[in-house]
């Protein structure tokens, strides 16, 4: 059961940088990638932090792919 | 739906539904079964055709059964649960069996035994040698 | 639709599903704790809320899956379709409630990690009877909160319908390992041939209804191609009084899944795939004018497929015409939102 430790704790790394992603996300990257997320209220913001923190590299993904092909 | 979903969808189930039937089978094919205990006391003596003496206490009913041709035998009928977790019987200090929780039990005196009365017994729990019960018989 | 997104979409219909499904909730939580009460006096607060929420989410689950054959079977099922996604976030978190009480209660305790006591507690992963069946629950319950997670229209549109479809699918999954969680937990341990019924009966309903639906479905279709006389480009679909008023008739004519509606006399056709979430229009009905989604009530104009403004969605429009009460549709579509003349049904 070492390597299942292991994995938690890869797990665990995976949300925390997650949580650091996703806050950014809901609160300035969304708006970037979906003109509709402009003048959203806060808890509309919270509501895709769960999905944020737990999807994050794609979200990153879409991000930058974004980014390349705005520019 | 789309055609091409509808299809996934049917793919899905009709996979599924075998699967999840088996599954469902299986399960239920290794519950735990309840578990039976077999009785300590299947065979009991047939009882012998005369009362010669009777003891009773609140849980319990002793007969002295017998004659002189056949043997003599102890009759225990239980009227309650009894008390004590385990009930030893000694028949003038001599073991002759352990009385098990419920029903009627007979248990055979050897001759040997009968030479003198009045007799006496005791039953015995084991774990606590308090609580001895001891009966007279004096037939 | 395309305007900035709020937290949760809702209408006066929305108001009033939620309202009864939480209704139904309160009502199977009270009646269950009484019950629980009755039968086990001495049950711990603990123990209590995991039976309940444990066996509603399961309930509600398997209700969910039911609703999308009951509404292909009957059209009288389509509003429970409607709001469907309220019911299932729902699930997801009465599920949650059961997992982290488990979780407080029988992992939580100890000097490890309560997700790592999930999985080494228990290690008999090779027998069916001592299963660790909290595992298959910790998995249902992550499928769940992903879907539940990714459920505001934000996902769908930036996860791409088709992945967001798919990681929706998961939820046929998610009952499978619900299925086990409980066959190799609590009725191993319980035994009662009445919960035995129960899931058994559940299991046995969702499978005929998806199985029904599905035969019904493709024997349609191919009725549908079979009945289709050609002309000109033309398909002779049906009579137009064979279409109740407001509502559709589906077609799907060389791989063109085609709703025909009729209202006001007249008689259009556009894509039958909703902009949205790939939702069947032609089990909607038309609704002030526009055609009406069922499953999130999306709406379309008939003649152009266009949604009313501030809306920006477009489906593909359809030629029609009718010819002595027949309904005929050319199914080579026009570009999205392209205004086509209805066919007008002679009195």
């Amino acid at each position: 059961m070492y390597w299942l430790q292991i994995l938690l704790y890869g797990v665990y790394a995976y949300l925390s940088l997650g949580l650091i992603f996703g806050l950014w996300f809901v609160f300035k990257g969304a708006e970037q990638i979906d003109e509709n997320m402009h003048g959203a209220t806060w808890p509309t913001r919270l509501l895709l932090l769960p999905a944020s923190i737990a999807l994050w590299v794609v979200l990153l993904k879409k991000y930058l792919k974004h980014q390349r092909h705005g520019s | 739906m789309v055609p091409e979903l509808r299809k996934r969808h049917r793919i899905i189930w009709q996979i599924g539904s075998v699967l999840l039937c088996l599954g469902f089978a299986a399960a239920v094919w290794v519950l735990p079964q309840p578990v039976t205990q077999t009785q300590a006391f299947q065979k009991i003596d047939p009882p012998l055709p005369r009362i010669l003496d009777t003891q009773e206490s609140e849980e319990l009913t002793i007969n002295l059964r017998g004659d002189s041709t056949i043997g003599t035998q102890l009759e225990f009928i239980i009227k309650e649960p009894l008390a004590q977790p385990v009930a030893q019987l000694y028949w003038q200090y001599t073991f002759i069996g352990v009385l098990g929780p419920k029903g009627t039990q007979r248990f055979p005196i050897s001759g040997a035994r009968l030479a003198k009365a009045p007799y006496f017994l005791q039953i015995v729990n084991p774990f606590e040698k308090t609580g001895i019960q001891k009966f007279n018989f004096n037939p | 639709m395309s305007v900035n997104y709020t937290t949760v979409q809702w209408n006066r219909q929305k108001r009033r599903y939620d309202r009864i499904m939480g209704g139904i909730i309160a009502l199977y939580l009270l009646t269950f704790t009484l019950l629980q009460l009755a039968f086990y006096p001495l049950i711990s607060p603990e123990t209590l809320i995991i039976r309940a929420t444990g066996t509603l989410a399961f309930i509600m689950l398997q209700f969910i899956l039911c609703i999308g054959p009951m509404a292909r079977l009957d059209h009288r099922f389509l509003p429970l379709l409607y709001n469907r996604r309220h019911l299932g976030v729902t699930t997801f978190l009465i599920g949650a409630v059961h997992g982290i009480f488990n979780i407080i209660q029988f992992h939580s305790l100890g000097y490890v990690d309560p997700i790592f006591s999930v999985f080494a507690s228990n290690t008999h992963y090779g027998s069916l009877q001592d299963f660790p069946f909290q595992v298959l629950g910790f998995f249902a319950l992550l499928i769940l909160f992903l879907m539940a997670a990714t459920s505001h229209d934000f996902w769908l549109k930036n996860l791409s319908p088709r992945w967001w479809k798919s990681l929706h699918m998961l939820v046929y999954l998610a009952y499978g390992l619900l299925v086990f969680h409980v066959m190799l937990g609590a009725i191993q341990l319980e035994q009662s041939p009445m919960w035995i019924g129960f899931v058994g009966f559940g299991l046995f309903t969702l499978i005929s209804l998806h199985l029904m639906a599905a035969g019904v479905e493709k024997k349609r279709l191919q009725e549908q191609m079979d009945k289709a006389a050609v002309g000109e480009g033309f398909y002779q679909v049906c009579s137009a009084e064979d279409i109740p008023e407001n509502r559709a008739k589906m077609v799907y004519l060389e791989g063109q899944n085609i709703a025909v509606f009729r209202y006001d006399g007249k008689v259009s056709a556009v894509n039958n795939i909703c902009r949205h979430q790939h939702g069947p229009i032609g089990e909607g009905k038309i609704v002030d004018g526009c055609i009406t989604c069922p499953w999130h009530g999306y709406q379309y104009l008939p003649q152009n497929g266009q949604s009313p403004p501030p809306f920006t969605e477009k489906l593909e429009t359809y030629d029609v015409k009718i010819v002595d009460g027949m309904v005929w549709v050319n199914p080579t579509p026009y570009p999205e939102g392209t205004e086509r003349p209805a066919a007008i049904i002679q009195a």
